[in-house]
Formats: structure tokens, sequence, C-alpha cells
């Protein structure tokens, strides 16, 4: 069960380019363990919304809140500590880099942020690569599409974040592999503690999610609850 | 209905708009303007050196002598007496005597107007260079310049003279001319510009160092500037050819895309080429005046050879514009066997550098030295690509394990990255050091033509000038000599040398006794060979072929009939050799005046000048090899940080690109930058050891200098350009 922990609370966000509207008042809020998809057509704003909350993008106006902490009015800086700690991401081409094994490739973010506090992230990695699937002692460029995304998924939790980001995590993969991605994505928010956010245009891979969203009218709608 | 549009110009649209998007900060714009400007260049100097030796060529070739036959007319003859002379540290130039013999006397080029008997005409180089040594009063009165249409080029040394006393033609040292020029002389050029003519550089030896020092690395920076930042460019193509574009098609956007970058460096270079075809050009380092007038009277070859530059450029451009497959920088780890074949190679490497340094010294003076050294240069330069590919995959995995240990991530990237693709980088590096072994290797060959003066100016030091060989080879009177003597403000006593007309003789010395007192030479009457000639000075001490004994008698009547004097300083101080050559002009007849042992120096003059052109050309190469290696080295860096881009903009660690750009490109191209002048330096030392002309330390750091600064430019920007694009990143752009 979801808990009452907002991980991601997102209220009366704006977002305008010139004369065009993407957002108009838009409230979104993510509990710890819950998954949620954001539907919508191409254009309508999905990734624009993800990087708001990454803090790349600064939204016309609206309160961004991640596990608490405010984005608002903080330094460069400061959003990307916040970033760094708190939030993974599943990009939808993985993005590995080729000339790096699989452990490496996942324990890098850990490296990046240079998250002391935590116990050695090549262990975390084996572990969360293990729990995957993925085989460990291979060259990531002879991955599968499949095994690609779930060593992807294992980077964004590397850093055990708090609120999983994905955009189109199974754009570039097949038919079977994304219902496993997708069946993996989905169980993460409960198994790591965490909340999720998927942006997709999927509907299939959208209906597996606790809550389900449609941008419409530059808000979002609900479009459904999970069983 | 409308027309459709031609196809040319669709894709060439689209490449226009593509090249507009600046991939990677537009890095390939501005390295690919940059290669097109330096190979446009490249070809419009080698052009220049053609138009400029052809023209030097007529020019000497205007000042052949033609010889008076029996028939001649006395009055169309100048008779004509040349004699060498030199400015203390100049090459040898000619002073041409006349006396012309009638009204119809054929002017020698470069004058309008025959000088009155005592004048001197000068070429402006020669006035310029000798000003300090007060070369305008050297040889009679100044009256004027010989005019530019007179000198094969501008910085030619030469002096025409109308002797006080008339030459004579009876003399054997005067020749009889009647005319001047001639219209495509055969082998050696004879007459005015014969010396300036023997001085000269093969024009073909230039232009092959040229193409190999400087176009051929230009030739290499298209290259890469061309394959730079190609990830958006490359699946542009595999799209297109997916959506059933032809090569024609590919090639037209190709044009589109690079247009704009080469247009602008080729438009650059066409702006220096018309600033110094409107100015000429006076190269610095080698000090040699290009004239503007030679290089517009060939302006076709030129332009064509700038045209040639851009065709170049195109063909490289356009070929590249295949159809691919996306080039995923495919960085399987290279194979263990792979490995181990490059491993022997690189076993090879320091046995052949130690065939080259360490081996020759036992073989010295036996062709087996030089053979030695050769093996060990060509093994050098084979089996350097795969140690340096060895070493760049050891260095990787250390850097990369230091990186897992420490948990730095930059290290385990940049590691992973030189570990996983070590050919890729090794190449590059390669290149560099390669262009360093080889830039000491032809400074080393100069160095042994040119060692030569280094020698002799130090040998210029060891002696001094304290005695000075003056030559009177006509007869001039005692008055003549005294008034010379006493035109040179050191205090000089005067001796003179006489050789007995016999074979298989030696010569002496005349010195007066008061000229021996104050040499603190005993007087005694009779010749005594057991004396020590080494008291007048070090060097007739030294000099083995010089007088060998002393005669006392006074040496002023030797002048009668023509003879060689030494003047020595008493104070065993030096002597002022121009100053000499000045007082010179108080005798009548022609006089040489010269340093014992000074012909070494002069004669090695020449080769020690065209030492620099070979540093200038060598030096300008190595910049632009390092550009090569800096562009490439930075096309790695994007290739990894492009891909770093979406972890890096989430985890807020941007300013890591510095160090990683550190590792990937400043710290190879300073490393090799090094080694490869280490290396350089080591193996040309069986070639220099018995020269003091050496590359040094000073050419050594040059070189390392001229090369790190591409990299640390390089660095520095591949860097922002990186942080840049990882700043601009945002999800859903996946680029
Ligand atoms: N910096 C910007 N300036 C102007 N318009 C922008 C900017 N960024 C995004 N847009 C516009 O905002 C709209 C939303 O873009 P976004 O990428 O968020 O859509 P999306 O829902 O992710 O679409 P897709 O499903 O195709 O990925 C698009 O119409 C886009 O053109
Ligand atoms: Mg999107």
């Amino acid at each position: 069960m979801p808990s009452e922990v907002n991980v991601l609370a997102i209220a009366d966000l704006n977002l305008k380019f010139r004369d065009r509207t993407i957002f108009d008042n838009l409230n979104l809020s993510v509990r710890d363990g819950e998954s949620i998809a954001i539907l919508g057509p191409s254009g309508s704003g999905k990734s624009s919304l993800l990087s708001i909350v990454l803090g790349l993008m600064a939204p016309t106006s609206g309160s961004i809140r991640i596990d608490g902490e405010t984005m608002n009015g903080r330094s460069a800086d400061d959003k990307a500590k916040i970033r760094a700690d708190k939030i993974g991401m599943v990009f939808q081409f993985a993005e590995l880099l080729p000339e790096m094994n699989p452990v490496d490739n996942v324990a890098l973010p850990a490296l990046l942020s240079k998250n002391t506090a935590m116990r050695d992230p090549y262990q975390r990695a084996g572990e969360l690569l293990s729990e995957l699937n993925v085989p460990l002692d291979v060259d990531t460029d002879s991955l599968s599409g499949g095994e690609r995304q779930r060593t992807a998924v294992a980077r964004a939790l590397i850093n055990e974040p708090r609120l999983v980001l994905a955009d189109e995590p199974t754009g570039s993969l097949d038919q079977k592999s994304r219902d496993l991605v997708a069946e993996l994505l989905y169980g993460l928010p409960r198994r790591y503690g965490c909340g999720m956010l998927i942006a997709t245009h999927d509907l299939q891979v959208a209906q597996r999610a606790d809550r389900i969203f449609q941008v419409e009218n530059h808000r979002l709608e609900s479009a459904g609850e999970s069983a | 209905m409308s027309r459709r549009p031609d196809f040319r110009t669709v894709c060439f649209r689209i490449g226009f708009r593509a090249g507009r998007s600046m991939e990677s900060g537009g890095v390939r714009f501005h390295t690919l303007a940059l290669s097109m400007f330096v190979l446009t260049l490249n070809f419009v100097l080698i052009a220049g050196i053609v138009a400029v030796s052809i023209e030097r060529d007529d020019r000497a070739l205007a000042g052949v002598a033609e010889y008076a036959g029996t028939d001649a007319k006395e009055s169309e003859i100048v008779l004509v007496e040349s004699r060498f002379d030199n400015l203390e540290n100049s090459r040898q130039f000619e002073v041409h005597y006349f006396t012309p013999l009638g009204v119809d006397a054929p002017l020698p080029p470069g004058l309008d107007r025959w000088p009155e008997p005592g004048q001197v005409y000068l070429s402006p180089a020669l006035f310029e260079r000798g000003a300090d040594e007060s070369i305008a009063e050297r040889f009679g009165d100044f009256e004027g310049f010989i005019s530019n249409d007179g000198l094969i080029d501008q910085g030619e040394l030469l002096a025409y003279v109308r002797p006080q006393t008339d030459l004579r033609v009876d003399d054997k040292r005067v020749d009889k001319v009647i005319d001047w020029g001639s219209d495509g002389a055969t082998g050696e050029i004879s007459g005015i510009h014969w010396l300036a003519k023997q001085h000269d550089f093969s024009v073909a030896g230039l232009i092959a160092f040229i193409v190999v020092a400087l176009v051929l690395p230009s030739l290499a920076l298209t290259l890469v500037s061309a394959r730079i930042a190609a990830r958006r460019r490359d699946r542009r193509e595999h799209l297109v050819s997916i959506l059933g574009g032809m090569r024609k098609h590919l090639r037209w956007i190709a044009l589109g895309e690079s247009f704009p970058s080469i247009g602008i460096g080729f438009c650059l270079a066409l702006v220096v080429m018309v600033f110094v075809l409107a100015v000429g050009l006076d190269i610095p380092v080698v000090g040699f005046e290009v004239s503007a007038e030679d290089l517009r009277s060939h302006i076709l070859l030129i332009v064509g050879a700038a045209s040639l530059s851009l065709a170049i450029a195109a063909a490289i451009v356009l070929g590249l514009a295949r159809r691919t497959k996306i080039r995923r920088d495919s960085s399987r780890l290279l194979s263990d066997q792979r490995l181990r074949r490059m491993s022997v190679i690189a076993g090879l490497f320091p046995v052949s550098l130690a065939v080259g340094v360490f081996l020759p010294r036992f073989f010295a003076y036996t062709p087996s030295y030089m053979i030695l050294q050769w093996v060990g240069t060509i093994g050098v330069l084979l089996t350097l690509p795969a140690t340096l590919g060895l070493l760049t995959a050891r260095a990787g995995r250390l850097l990369a394990n230091r990186g897992r240990r420490r948990q730095d991530a930059v290290l385990l990237v940049a590691g992973s990255h030189l570990q996983a693709q070590p050919r890729e980088t090794a190449r590059y590096i390669t290149g560099l050091a390669m262009g360093l072994v080889l830039f000491f290797l032809v400074l080393a060959y100069q160095g042994i033509l040119a060692g030569d003066t280094e020698e002799a100016m130090q040998y210029r030091e060891y002696y001094g000038t304290n005695t000075i060989l003056v030559r009177t080879p006509d007869a001039a009177s005692i008055e003549e000599l005294r008034a010379f003597a006493a035109g040179i403000s050191e205090p000089v006593e005067v001796l003179a040398i006489r050789t007995e007309d016999r074979p298989g003789s030696t010569s002496s010395v005349i010195a007066s006794c008061e000229t021996l007192q104050r040499l603190d030479i005993p007087c005694e009457k009779q010749a005594d060979s057991k004396l020590d000639l080494g008291k007048i000075d070090a060097l007739i001490g030294a000099w083995s072929s010089g007088p060998k004994s002393i005669v006392v008698e006074d040496p002023s009547e030797a002048v009668l009939e023509g003879a060689t004097f030494l003047l020595v300083n008493p104070e065993r101080s030096q002597i002022e050799i121009p100053e000499v050559k000045l007082a010179a002009n108080e005798f009548n007849v022609i006089v040489a005046v010269e340093a014992p042992g000074r012909g070494w120096l002069i004669g090695s003059m020449p080769h020690y000048e065209q030492a620099e052109w070979v540093m200038l050309f060598g030096m300008c190469g190595l910049a632009i090899i390092g550009a090569v290696s800096a562009v490439a080295s930075a096309g790695r860096f994007f290739a990894a940080s492009s891909r770093l881009a979406p972890l890096t903009a989430i985890a807020g660690m941007s300013s890591q690109y510095y160090r990683i750009s550190a590792w990937l490109v400043a710290i190879p191209i300073g490393l090799t930058a090094v080694m490869g002048t280490i290396i350089g330096m080591w193996i040309v030392r069986p070639l220099t050891i018995y020269a003091t002309k050496s590359p040094g330390w000073s050419t050594a750091g040059v070189a390392v200098g001229v090369v790190l600064i591409s990299g640390i430019v390089m660095w520095y920007w591949a860097s922002r350009i990186a942080i840049r694009d990882t700043e601009r990143w945002r999800p859903g752009s996946h680029e």
C-alpha cells in the first residue's frame, strides 16, 4: 500500500512558451511506493514536466517539492544536489557507456554524486544487477536491448532515490522486452521504497501504473487507477 | 503546377541547415575552417616558392656575362673583376669592380648609368646589414642602390664598384664583358649572381620538405576535422540512406553542410593571400623578403594552387559522405590475441632504441655506425604505434582501476575509454610522436651541415682576431701602406709573409726588429726556425700551412711587388675587421682582408641559414600536427561526453568534464609531446654527437610548447562545449 508521504508534490504549475500554454494550473502528487503513468500525445508536455521536476527547466510559476524539499528559488547547485540525492532516471535509449562493463555503468552515478554515506557502490551495483537478472561479467556492448534497459534501471536505483523518473522507457524496445521492463519498473516503488513517474504514450505500458493521468487541456486528468 | 525543385538544391539546403545546428558547439565548423585556411596557405606557399624561384632565375640569367671574343670592339667592352667579401656574420657576397672601356660598354643589371671612378652602388640589403660596419665607405664613395630588378631578391648582398684606378685589360683576373643577360642558360649560372645562386637551397628539396612537413599534416587536419562531432551527422546520413537517399544525395548534403566553414577558411586564406600579393612578405626567422611583384607575375599559378586546395578539401568532405551504418564507436575490448601481438611488437621498441642510440658508438668510424643508427631509427618508427597503443591501454586500465578503488568517476570514465579503445587514442598520439621524431631527425641532418658554423664561431671566439691577413695582390706604395696602417684605431704591428716561389718551400714571417720587440720576441738577424711563432699569435702557431720562421727585415718593402701582410695587435686585443677593410681604401689596388681560418665560418654560413628554414617550417608543421592530435582527441572525448550528458545533467557534475577532457585530451598530448621529444633527441644523438650544433634543449622546449598549446586550447574548448551540451540536456532530447 502506498504510504501517505509525498515524494513529489507539484502545485499550481504553469508553463508557457511565449504565447503558447503547455501547462495551466497543473497539480500532481506522487506518494512513496506509488507508480504514476502520464499519458499524452506527442507535444503535450510530458518531457517538459519531467524537466521541471528535475529542475532543468524553470516553470512560469508553481511550486515543486521533492521528498519534502522545495525546488523553488534554489541555486543550480542546490537543485543538482537534490537531483543527485533524491532522483533516479531511466532514459529512452539506455545511454550506457559501452567502454565500461555493466557494473561500472551502474556504479557511475554513485561515484559522480560522491554520496559518501552510501556503502560500497560496487557491491550494491552487483546486487542490483543480479536482482534484475543482468549477467555481470560481459561487455556492455553485447547486452541485449532488454538487458541494457534493465542495467539502466539499476543505474537509476544506485543512489537509493526517493523518486524514479522514466521518459519513454520502453520506447526503443520490442513487445516482449517492453513487457518485462514495464513489469520491472512498476515493481520498483514497493520493492525499493520510492515514488515513480513514467511518461509514455504507450497505453499498455501506462495501464500497469497505480494511477494514470492524461495530459488534457494543459493539466492532468485522471484516466483511471489500476485495480 | 510548380516545378519540382532540383534534388541538388534540396539536399544542399538540408545540409546547409544541418551545418548551422552546430553540433558540439560548432567545433567541426571551426576546425574545418581552420584546416581549410591552413591547407590553402600551404598550397599558396608552394606556388609562391615556385613563382619566386622562377623570377629569381630570370633575374639571375639577366646577370650572366657574355664575354668578348677576339673581334669585339673596345668601346663595347666593360672590364670586370669580382672579389668575395663578407660581413661579420653573413655569408659571402661578391663585389664586382667595373671599368667600362667605351661609351657602348654594357651597364650591369640594376644600374642606369656608369658610376664615376671611386663611386659605389650597393644592394639595399647589403647597405642595411652592413650599416654598423660602415659598408657604405668600404669600397669607395657610396653613390646609390642597385635597383631591385638587378638583384635576384631583396635580400641579396651585392656591391658594384668603379675603382679609382682603372682595371687593366691585360690582368689575368679581369674579364672582358660585352653584354649581360642570357636567354635560358643551361647548367650553372655564371656572372653577377653566380655566388648567390651557389648558396641556394634546392627548390625541389624545399617543396618536398614543405609537402611532408606542412601539406600532409594539413590534409590530416582536414580529415579529422571533417570527422569530428559526427554523431548527429552519422545518424542523418544513415537516415537519409534508409529513406532511399543515394550517394549523390549524401554528397550534396555534405557539401551544403561543410560549405560555410570551408568557405570561410578559404576566404580568410584569400585575404592573407591578397594582402601578401599587395605588399609582399618579410618571412620571420629566416628574414627572407618575398617581393609582391614576383608573386603578382605568377598570379594564375597562385590562384590555381588556392583553387586546388579547395578542390582537395571538398573531395575529402565528399569522400567521407558514404552510406554508413551508424558508426557506433565499436569498443569491444582488444582481443587477447591482438594484445599479445602488440606486446611482442612493443617489446621490440626498446631494442630498436638501444640499437639506434647505444650500439653505434661501438662501431665508430665504420659504415656500421650509420647503418645501425638507421636500423634503430626505422625500428623505432615501426614499433611506435604498437608501443603507444599498449601504453595507452595499460595506462587506461591503471586509471580505471584507480577510479574504482578511489570511487572517482572521472578516472573510471577516462580510464575505461583509454583502455577500451587504445588504438583510436594511440593513432593520433602516434602521429604526434612520429612528427616529433622526424622533426628532430631533419634538424639533426641539417645540423650536421650547419654544425660547422657553430664550431667555426667557437673557433673564432677562442682565437679572436688579434691577427689579420691583408693581401695586396698588386704592387702598391709604401705611403699607401703607411696611410692604411694609420687608418686603424687599434695599435697594430705590420708584418709580412714571404713565400718562396719554389715548390716545397715554406713561408716565413718578415718583421722589423722594433716590431718583434714590441711583440716580446727577441730580435735576431738570422732566420730562427726554432722560434715559437705562437708568440706572435696562437693562431699563427696553430696554422699548419702557415709560415714556419721569422726573417728580420723591413716588411714595408714587400708592398712594392704585392704581398700578404699580417696585422698583429701587440696588446693582444681584437682588431675590428670592418675597420681594417675600411682603411684598405688607402690602397689604390683591390685588397683582401680576412682573419686566418675565417673562410671556414663563412663557407658554412649558407647551411646555417638553411637550418633556419628547416626550423621554421618544421615548427609550423609541428603546430599543425599538434592541432591534428588535439582535434582528433577532442573527437574521442565528445564521443564519451555525449553519452555521459544525461547522467551528469542529473548528477549536476558537469564541471567534471574539465578533468575528463584533461585525461583524454591534454594529458595524452602533453605526455606524447614530452616523450616524442625525448625519443627524438635520443635517436639523433649518434648523428649529432660529433657535431656541436645539435637540436638543443631550447629547440625541444619550443617544440613541446608549440604542440602543447593546441592541446591546452582544445582541452579548455572541448570541456566548455561538453559542459554547455550537458547543461542543455533535457529529458526527451535523445541525441
Ligand atoms: N524550450 C522550448 N521553447 C519552446 N517550446 C518548447 C521548448 N521546449 C519544449 N517546447 C514545446 O513544448 C511542447 C511540449 O514538449 P515535450 O517535449 O514536453 O512534449 P512530449 O509530451 O514529451 O512529446 P513526445 O511524446 O513527442 O516526447 C512541444 O510542442 C515543444 O515544441
Ligand atoms: Mg517526450
